[in-house]
């Protein structure tokens, strides 16, 4: 028995995303991977695989999905709910942001537009059985490489799941997950600060700019006051290397932050590059949102990724058994009791079968 | 050497040859692309998991988990400033076939009229040389290549084509490159060429590397429709249109 999903909707812009191809950019083949790195490695663990097992991204409307062999387990990471439609009852659930939801065939899952965040991601149990392009499952349609056929996902493909069938044990849900959105990037300036005067640099950190609606995997431009280069150095430069997260400066002005699927040299000024620990938050800004840059030092940004990663570590051990809307956690309440050393008689938990409300009434 | 170390974030740095440019800066980049490269190969800069060749720089990206930045920009500069090392240089020559004709060279008439020149000289005088690759970069396969003779040199076009199709031969500025891929672009065509650049199923996924050197040679659309033909009916391979080999 093989376990395949289907996709009945692809929502907008989803498409199969891993941790990106790393050692090509030599090629000009550009990076991809995540948008969200952070959210693809918590949405990972909460199915129990690897950080960075492909999964499928969604930009701002997610899909529809059907089990269409099999049983899989799937993960709902980002800020992000979905309803369950179980075929055999015809009964519909909803899914909560960070839960972990198995499908039996026939089951379609529809995960609802984001409204708190621009990216969400569905990771399945056991990763999806398909064959990586230049060491990396991530897709880049442009050149046709990784995810199915090299392109986005489209009403009617089908992916294999590696896993016959889910592992068993209850579903399970992240507690304590970390906030993915942000108002403050945190930028290191360079490699080409030195095309801007200081007035323009404080302009770039003092004000406000406003992320447009032309907000892609390639970049995100940002309105706001311009910044203009110093009359004698211009908007042109000998192309250089460029990577996700460097702020470009075009002739109008208005910063572009190169994302995910940029491409691997430029030939605009860089203001500066948004620090590793802040590309996750990158990969959420929705467009009208108003960002400001904070320039750092790199010992700042190195502090900045040991936060990030606590931060992740801790949404990880939060990631507990889930036994489904208004019941309640029988770990949890016997963890309690034997930590109290005392069995509360009247707690409803202490007889069983009575423990729906009782808990919920104290709450 | 003259060289500046730029920050680029806190997981990558560019390090940059202010002072050249053209064929001499592409092969200061390219041994120093050899050098680093040699390196990490053997352990030495460990968390160094790309390098993006440029015109005159180079940019290293790390994992700043495994990778301490100050200690591998040094390192680099240290490398950036020892003498080039002449050895492992890339002597190849490729003979690439392109058809300067019809809708394949949308721009050959107006580049004729900017210049002065007929367009017979202008076929003539871009498939005379033997272009140096500077770069492959801005798109999977896509090789920077000059220099373009001072008559053919103009700016880009004022408003980028939305769609160029794969195979485009373009010229700006002082460089010429072929697209390997449909993309927007902003370069005046002159040509089309049949030969695929990209293929993820090759051991070196790019047809083409830095260093090396191309050459245009006309075909007629009949021609050009046979080797597109050939190749895609795997008769002849790309790596056929090879004149004189590699590494010397």
């Amino acid at each position: 028995m093989v376990a395949i999903l289907k996709i009945l909707s692809p929502g907008i812009l989803a498409s199969l995303q891993d941790e990106g191809r790393q050692g090509y950019a030599g090629f000009g083949v550009p990076r991809s991977g995540a948008a969200d790195s952070q959210s693809l490695q918590l949405g990972n663990a909460l199915v129990g695989n690897a950080p960075f097992e492909a999964a499928i991204e969604f930009r701002f409307l997610g899909p529809k999905v059907v089990a269409a062999g099999g049983k899989m387990r799937l993960g709902l990471a980002g800020d992000v709910t979905a309803e369950h439609k179980r075929a055999d009852s015809g009964d519909s659930i909803s899914i909560k942001p960070w839960q972990s939801v198995t499908l039996d065939e026939g089951d379609v899952l529809s995960v609802d537009p984001l409204k708190n965040g621009a990216t969400g991601y569905l990771t399945v149990e056991g990763g999806f059985d398909l064959v990586p392009v230049l060491d990396s499952y991530s897709t880049y349609a442009r050149a046709k490489l990784g995810g199915v056929n090299g392109l986005p996902l489209q009403a009617g493909d089908t992916i294999k799941v590696r896993l016959p069938q889910p592992r068993d044990g209850l579903e399970k849900i992240v507690a304590d997950s970390f906030s993915t959105t942000t108002q403050t990037i945190r930028v290191l300036a360079g490699p080409q600060d030195d095309y801007f005067s200081k007035n323009v640099i404080e302009k770039f950190t003092g004000e406000h700019y406003k992320v447009s609606s032309d907000v892609d995997r390639m970049g995100i431009r940002l309105e706001g006051p311009e910044l203009e280069p110093l009359p004698e150095k211009g908007s042109d430069l000998i192309s250089d290397g460029i990577v996700p997260g460097a702020i470009q400066v075009p002739g109008s002005g208005q910063p572009i932050i190169l994302f995910v699927d940029c491409q691997t040299i430029g030939g605009y000024p860089k203001i500066g590059a948004v620090i590793t620990s802040d590309l996750p938050l990158l990969g959420q800004l929705m467009p009208g949102t108003e960002i400001r840059f904070q320039l750092v030092s790199l010992e700042e940004a190195q502090a900045a990724r040991k936060v990030r990663k606590s931060e992740l570590e801790r949404a990880i051990s939060s990631i507990q058994d889930y036994f489904g809307e208004g019941v309640m956690d029988l770990k949890a309440l016997y963890e309690v009791n034997l930590i109290d050393g005392v069995v509360d008689a009247g707690l409803s938990g202490h007889f069983p079968g009575h423990l729906e409300g009782g808990i919920n009434e104290k709450n | 050497m003259d060289i500046r170390v730029l920050t680029l974030g806190d997981s990558a740095f560019t390090i940059e040859f202010p002072k050249l440019k053209g064929a001499i800066g592409a092969r200061s980049v390219r041994a120093l692309r050899g050098s680093i490269e040699q390196e990490v190969e053997e352990g030495r800069l460990p968390g160094v998991f790309d390098i993006i060749s440029a015109s005159r720089s180079l940019t290293v990206c790390l994992n700043p988990d495994l990778a301490d930045y100050n200690q591998v920009t040094e390192r680099v500069s240290v490398l950036a400033q020892m003498p080039l090392d002449a050895k492992g240089v890339n002597k190849e020559l490729w003979i690439l076939p392109a058809c300067y004709e019809g809708e394949f060279a949308p721009d050959l008439d107006e580049v004729a009229q900017r210049s002065g020149l007929s367009v017979a000289e202008i076929i003539d005088i871009h498939s005379s040389t033997a272009y140096d690759i500077f770069l492959i970069g801005f798109l999977p396969g896509f090789a920077f290549m000059g220099e373009l003779d001072a008559r053919l040199q103009f700016p880009r076009r004022t408003s980028p084509r939305v769609r160029v199709p794969a195979g485009s031969v373009g010229i700006a500025n002082e460089q010429t490159a072929v697209y390997p891929w449909e993309s927007p672009g902003g370069w005046h065509l002159l040509a089309r060429c049949p030969v695929p650049f990209f293929n993820n199923t090759w051991t070196q996924p790019s047809l083409l590397s830095a260093g090396g050197s191309v050459k245009f040679k006309p075909v007629t659309i009949e021609e050009y429709n046979d080797i597109k033909a050939d190749l895609s009916a795997e008769r002849i391979a790309p790596q056929s249109f090879l004149s004189r080999e590699g590494e010397s």
